[in-house]
């Protein structure tokens, strides 16, 4: 009954999930401002719409995926189970010939994309805030975008990478391997261009862009796990141990997580109105930063002598010598955790009782914030706002500063994609 | 405080890279004949993602080091060779390592999967069920005997549902709760589960394969080592998981005909 209103819940998620992508995609092609040609678009819109086209696929095959589950569970159809079960010595009658293997590739085909729909808002989030902080455009905008529609094609291709000792055809396995170890190329790029763009830049440390620098260094820890997880042969040894568990926390846990600290940090004074305390947001970062590379390290530690995952008590002789490195891991989560109640307390606190916020505290460029803080009614108080550039014009000279709004139609020297102005 | 971030990246870059270098954390000692070439390939992969990693984070700590507290006359700089050089960094240095690892990856998967077993190879059956492992060994006759789900009946041991009366494949079939088997000899592991979803994982063979149910999965392994090791479930297979184990007791053929002996006697 309960994994019938489990199997339930998710097909309505699936559902919500849909009609949220393809409000977000008509949405982006639709409704922008004059002037706001796609490739002006900030780079975390960008993300979302990839990120929104990836869920529309995905979702599109796991909401049928948990209709035949649950028919298979109420209808006594049988996509998913096989004859000849035997449970607690009562051999299971109503179910014949359907395949677990099935449900695994369906599910993983949903599941692969859904990683990267994890992590690609974050990944645009960052890079936004990264320009921000960095007082310069990125080395490149546009690669980075593709870069996310790369990465984003990709995810389709590669699901097969968490079956590889599934019992499915190992033919099969080094087909899966093959384009997973080619997403690396993309997301190399992303990283490159990240760290590369902070080069000669003017670097503002605030509690935003510590969270987006820790976006980097967890993205590139735990990216680079995957070179182990994506090639079979080491897969045999390293699937279900602790080494999976702290390859996709660091790659797509925290380091989607981080994305959403910096995004709140950098977001909370528009969507309310007034700032967040700087001192405890570094406080949160410098503990949530130092707790989570205690914690998820050492998971990979265990997944090199074999640690199996998924275990409510260890019970060998084996695993035996590891206990002090779960007893380090345990003390190093709920360190973090309690880390966490810091930026609650922040969040709460400065929501009410923070200092009011102006309209814009980052000297930033993109449209949300040449309004008030918070915005006024329908975003723009009525107004349409015409956009004459990418968001992306920092480092320059200009009446404003060393940055251009938007929707200034001041006439900059770093003209990169302006030759169609409105 | 940029420095500070700086100082830090590299102290958790030292400190994550120091059990690696040291070796304190390490795979138990192979005992198979294919291990050696997973062994080759983890520690090659290590080199590579070692140097990509340390690299990365030293980078970042470098530039953040040098350009988070800047004087305000400074000019922006562009990255010498600007994106395009990273592109194309990228996509020889990453490209080629991942190309070589994919390829050299495959060696060692086709050597495990693609090579069969051995005509002369011993052949074990497997079941997995919650929370336990059994093993069938043919007996005398070299057959197995056919399976009747309806018969299984943990109560009076019969974990595999043989008809000793009417199958005479069975009668002289051993079914035990450990893994007994020769060193040095291929092992042909026919594998099949009888309820739902387990794996069958042991380190020191560098083997790990899910039961499927419905599906008879076949794995082939040579066990060089005498020695007593833990198989391990490894797929979440409900609350008594953590508890399903059965030992592989590898023998010299001597004790390995005389364990045998021991076991027919028992059934």
């Amino acid at each position: 009954m309960g994994q019938t209103v489990w199997a339930c819940s998710i097909a309505i998620f699936s559902i919500g999930q849909l009609l949220g992508s393809l409000n977000f995609i008509t949405t982006t092609l639709d409704l922008r401002a004059k002037g706001m040609t796609l490739m002006r678009m900030p780079i975390s819109t960008w993300a979302w719409f990839i990120t929104s086209c990836i869920g529309l696929l995905a979702f599109a095959v796991l909401l049928p995926a948990c209709v035949l589950l649950i028919l298979d569970r109420v209808a006594g159809t049988s996509f998913f189970v096989p004859s000849n079960l035997v449970v607690s010595d009562q051999l299971i009658t109503q179910h014949s010939g359907g395949s677990p293997l099935l449900w695994q590739h369906l599910f993983w085909f949903f599941g692969h994309p859904e990683v990267y729909i994890a992590i690609l808002p974050a990944a645009g989030i960052v890079s936004h805030i990264l320009i921000t902080s960095y007082r310069r455009p990125l080395l490149s905008h546009k690669v980075v975008i593709y870069c996310m529609m790369a990465i984003g094609f990709l995810s389709y291709m590669v699901w097969g990478h968490h079956m590889f000792i599934s019992g499915m055809n190992p033919f099969s396995a080094l087909v899966f391997s093959f384009p997973t170890l080619v997403i690396t190329i993309p997301a190399t790029i992303l990283t490159l261009i990240w760290i590369g763009s902070l080069y000669g830049s003017n670097l503002q440390i605030t509690s935003a862009s510590l969270f987006a620098l820790g976006f980097i260094s967890m993205f590139v820890t735990g990216g680079i796990s995957g070179f182990f997880l994506a090639q079979p042969s080491i897969d045999v040894y390293l699937h279900g141990t602790y080494f999976v568990v702290g390859h996709f926390h660091m790659v797509m846990g925290v380091a989607a997580i981080f994305g959403m600290f910096a995004g709140t940090y950098f977001w909370a004074p528009k969507m309310f109105g007034r700032m967040m305390n700087e001192t405890l947001g570094k406080i949160h970062f410098w503990g949530t930063f130092v707790g989570t590379y205690c914690i998820f390290m050492p998971f990979h530690y265990l997944g090199l002598v074999g640690n199996v995952r998924r275990y409510s008590a260890f019970v060998d002789d084996y695993l035996a010598p590891l206990m002090p490195v779960h007893k380090f891991i345990t003390i190093a989560a709920l360190f973090t955790g309690a880390v966490q109640l810091i930026f609650l307390y922040n969040l709460i606190y400065s929501r009410f009782k923070g200092e009011a916020a102006p309209d814009n505290p980052w000297k930033a460029t993109s449209l949300e914030w040449t309004v008030t803080s918070p915005p006024p009614w329908n975003n723009f108080g009525g107004k349409h706002p015409v956009v004459y550039h990418d968001p992306y014009q920092y480092g320059i000279e200009s009446s404003s500063g060393d940055f251009v709004m938007q929707d200034s139609p001041e006439r900059i020297q770093t003209v990169r994609d302006d030759k169609k102005l409105p | 405080m940029g420095k500070i971030v700086a100082v830090t990246l590299v102290l958790i870059t030292i400190a994550s890279a120091v059990p690696i270098l040291a070796h304190k954390w390490v795979p138990p000692d192979d005992i198979s004949t294919h291990g050696y070439l997973i062994d080759e390939q983890m520690s090659d992969t290590m080199v590579e993602a070692g140097i990509c990693f340390v690299a990365a984070q030293m980078i970042l700590a470098a530039f953040i080091w040098m350009f988070s507290n800047r004087k305000p006359g400074d000019k922006i700089r562009n990255f010498p060779g600007g994106a395009m050089g990273l592109v194309i960094g990228a996509f020889v240095l990453v490209g080629l390592e991942v190309l070589a690892l994919g390829f050299f990856g495959s060696k060692a998967w086709a050597a495990i999967y693609f090579t069969p077993p051995s005509a002369d190879a011993l052949p074990v059956q497997v079941q997995a069920g919650q929370f336990a492992f059994y093993f069938r060994y043919q007996g005398p006759d070299g057959k197995f005997g056919p399976i009747h789900p309806d018969k299984i009946n943990e109560s009076t041991q019969n974990f595999y549902g043989l008809d000793m009366d009417d199958d005479p494949a069975s009668k002289d079939d051993i079914v035990t709760a450990e893994m007994g088997i020769p060193v040095n000899k291929e092992v042909r592991l026919l594998m099949h589960s009888k309820d739902l979803g387990h794996s069958f994982y042991v380190r020191e063979l560098r083997i790990q394969q899910d039961f499927v149910p419905g599906l008879d999965l076949q794995m082939h392994f040579t066990a060089t080592k005498v020695g007593r090791y833990e198989i391990v479930c490894t797929q979440l297979c409900g609350l008594g998981h953590y508890n399903m184990k059965a030992y592989l007791n590898v023998m010299s053929q001597p004790d390995y005909d005389a364990w045998i002996k021991q076991q027919a006697s028992m059934q």
